[in-house]
């Protein structure tokens, strides 16, 4: 510990709080020094400070609603996002800001131009290149602490089983139901807790499925409805919509990892940004 | 006497001056069920998965009370 205030005290900042507490925040420089006087990475150096209550500039304005000790939990957390457009798009860029240490990105599609009215990670610049690939980069270099792996592969009952082994929780980005069944099947399998997204229009649904209790099935029976029947298919999928329901899965993914109570098991998050209302619904 | 309705997404385009915030307030019917309610409305049940009958769903046959709240859903899958 003296050591490691020797090190950081030129990049320490003490921060004050009204109730008279008193915190530390590192910036970025100091994570470095202390990663390349141990011949560390820069993770391992937050983990060593967020020991000590200090807390890594880019993760302070976390600290309120997470303690230290959660930080470096989210640190030491891997997620699972399927599907890299609309709604994964965005979940994998909150999750490497939230300061998950580990995103697996999967996706077997590449950008086109109708995504840019919703698709974070669709830029002219990223056009035509694997969602997977580009969102693995995004998220490594906004948090060089996180590790993300892109892997550009439509999911099946073949591969997810290797997919989804390690994580500790997945989240449904997909686009169609059929991928999502085998999706919640591979997770059950896994013993994993699923975070479902879905939308249609301005609508949108999310619900933590875990591995043993209400899903998909019990939403939408025992076979996937076919794709033409989903309500996305005259609705569209707007700007607006996709971000809010991704910003609830990564909410609820959160609170999975940090053991905090969330939706539970049969609760469905409905979302109405036309009315607008957001109501709990229950399953069986 | 009278139900709550509440449509989400293509549903709602089915119904002529859907308001999405008030919903639809309608008659109740002694002894109608879910599905009967989705007859009256003019809706095709095939593409309805999910009732909702005071925020607990429900099946097609189950019996509507007065004063339910009933919400009616398609499939939703876009990503």
């Amino acid at each position: 510990m003296p050591e490691l205030r020797r090190i950081l005290a030129p990049y320490l900042q003490e921060n004050s709080l009204p109730e008279g507490e008193v915190f530390y925040a590192v910036s970025l420089a100091g994570l470095e020094a202390l990663a390349a006087e141990q011949d560390g990475g820069l993770k391992q150096a937050m983990l060593e400070c967020l020991e000590q209550g200090i807390w890594p500039e880019r993760f302070r304005a976390n600290r309120g609603e997470l303690s230290a000790q959660d930080q470096a939990r989210l640190l030491n957390s891997s997620v699972a996002v399927m599907g890299c457009g609309g709604l994964g798009g965005l979940a994998c860029l909150l999750l490497a800001r939230l300061g998950v240490g580990e995103l697996l990105l999967v996706d077997g599609d590449s950008f086109e131009e109708s995504n840019l009215n919703r698709q974070m990670l669709a830029t002219p610049e990223t056009l035509g290149r694997p969602k997977a690939q580009v969102a693995a980069q995004a998220a490594a270099s906004l948090n060089p602490a996180c590790h993300a792996r892109g892997e550009v592969a439509w999911i099946g009952p073949d591969n997810l089983p290797a997919l989804v082994q390690g994580c500790q929780v997945a989240v449904d980005c997909l686009d169609n139901l059929t991928a999502r069944y085998h999706l919640e099947d591979a997770c059950r399998a896994a013993g994993l807790p699923l975070v479902h997204g879905a939308l249609a229009g301005m609508e949108g649904m999310v619900m933590v499925i875990p591995p043993q209790g209400p899903g998909l099935r019990d939403l939408h029976g025992p076979t996937p409805p076919p794709k033409d029947h989903g309500a996305e298919v005259l609705l569209g999928t707007p700007t607006p919509t996709p971000a809010a329901v991704a910003s609830l899965q990564v909410s609820e993914a959160m609170k999975l990892l940090l053991g905090r109570k969330g939706l539970g098991p049969g609760q469905l998050l409905h979302l109405d940004l036309a009315a607008p209302a957001l109501e709990i619904l229950t399953l069986g | 006497m009278s139900l709550l309705v509440k449509l989400s997404t293509t549903l709602r385009r089915q119904v002529p001056g859907y308001n999405p915030n008030t919903g639809l307030d309608l008659e109740f019917v002694p002894g109608e069920s879910a599905q009967g309610l989705i007859h009256r409305l003019g809706l095709d049940p095939a593409r309805i998965k999910i009732i909702m009958v005071n925020g607990r769903s429900a099946a097609l046959d189950q019996e509507l009370n007065d004063g339910d709240r009933v919400g009616l859903f398609p499939p939703v899958g876009g990503g």
